[in-house]
């Protein structure tokens, strides 16, 4: 009897370790996959002269990172959306002031056939844009704050 | 859904009617359909590869769990694969990737194989029937994406990497809208149904 016990907590033991080592690699493979990705979004909302510095983090569904884009002018905040709708989705890129006020929109991508070309046009597909927008305009508000007294 | 005496494999979509709620959810263009499909029959193929083996190695009372865990890790493997490969795909896939999960171990040859032996009571390689089935899983999901999209808004989505997959313009217009959203998914699945029951019952197969 004390011989199956322990034969059970080696299996036990045994089985653990393997799902550990299983969830190391899922968790290497989503790590690689989450460093290309700040590189594609780094890259995709860069301008001319524009150093574009990841600077906070979301668990919002339709965006999760926040990045910091400094020029001469001086620094703006720029966020990556995923809006989706029942026809298709868009991945648009927004750039915001430190005050949350939207600067710029971006189409960055889509799978959703028939959008219209312009990414303002755009944002009247998706249902849930406005919401999106005003959120992400808080975050970067608080970020800015956050950041401003950090300097001082 | 049984297989015959001839080995013939049904498909797996128009005939057992497997996976088919995240099939039309997701597959509403030719570039999602193919990168579902290749997933769907991705994982299918690995977990046959690898369950007989595991089954010889592993008590019963952890065979489901460990199964459930692998099929999940390969599906949260091939999502992060894709959304390297194309952010837009993976974007628009959205929660239909983890569910890949799904899909790959309800593809029906799987539970058949699930067992220690490499090889059928008639002689044939489980993991063959799955391969065969999981091609067809594949086939059917782009082809319901590609009919989706040609009908529904005469567009043909092409599953390059990129931001932006490259899309192929028919027509002007958009013929039959419905077609993309899943109600009209549905509808256009059950047309295929019926016109591939009809087809294997001409040609005498049984489904039963």
């Amino acid at each position: 009897m004390a011989v199956n016990k322990r034969d059970r907590i080696v299996e036990n033991l045994a089985v653990a370790a393997a799902l550990g080592l299983l969830a190391l690699i899922v968790a290497l493979v989503s790590l690689a996959a989450d460093s290309r990705a700040v590189a594609t979004e780094r890259s995709a909302l860069a301008s001319a002269g524009a150093t574009v510095t990841l600077a906070g983090h979301s668990d919002y569904p339709s965006y999760n990172r926040i990045y910091r884009i400094q020029t001469d002018a001086g620094f703006s905040y720029g966020i990556v959306f995923t809006f989706r709708s029942p026809v298709g989705s868009a991945l648009v890129g927004a750039i915001f002031s430190p005050k949350g006020e939207l600067l710029e929109l971006r189409l960055l991508g889509s799978c959703a056939s028939r959008l219209p070309t312009n990414p303002r046009d755009i944002l009247g597909e998706f249902p849930a844009t406005d919401r999106d927008i005003s959120r992400a305009a808080d975050s970067v508000r608080n970020l800015a704050s956050s950041d401003s007294e950090a300097k001082s | 859904m049984r297989e015959g005496r001839d080995g013939f494999v049904p498909n797996p979509i128009l005939a057992g009617l497997v996976g088919i709620c995240p099939l039309i959810a997701a597959s509403r263009n030719l570039a999602v359909g193919v990168v579902y499909g290749i997933g769907a029959a991705l994982c299918a193929i690995a977990l046959a590869a690898i369950v007989p083996l595991l089954r010889s190695v592993i008590s019963d009372r952890f065979q489901v769990p460990v199964m459930l865990a692998l099929s999940s890790a390969l599906a949260l493997a091939y999502g992060f694969c894709v959304q390297i490969y194309s952010p837009a795909i993976a974007a628009d896939l959205w929660i239909y990737l983890p569910l890949l999960t799904v899909s790959g171990l309800s593809l029906s040859t799987l539970r058949r194989s699930s067992s220690p032996s490499r090889f059928s009571p008639d002689g044939k390689s489980r993991l063959g029937a799955v391969a065969i089935e999981s091609l067809m899983f594949f086939v059917t999901a782009a082809f319901v994406g590609a009919l989706r999209e040609i009908i529904g808004l005469a567009t043909l989505t092409l599953p390059s990497p990129g931001m932006l997959p490259e899309r192929v313009t028919i027509a002007d217009f958009a013929p039959l809208r419905i077609l993309v959203s899943p109600s009209g998914g549905f509808i256009l699945l059950a047309f295929l149904i019926a016109a591939y029951r009809a087809l294997i019952h001409t040609g005498g197969r049984n489904l039963q």
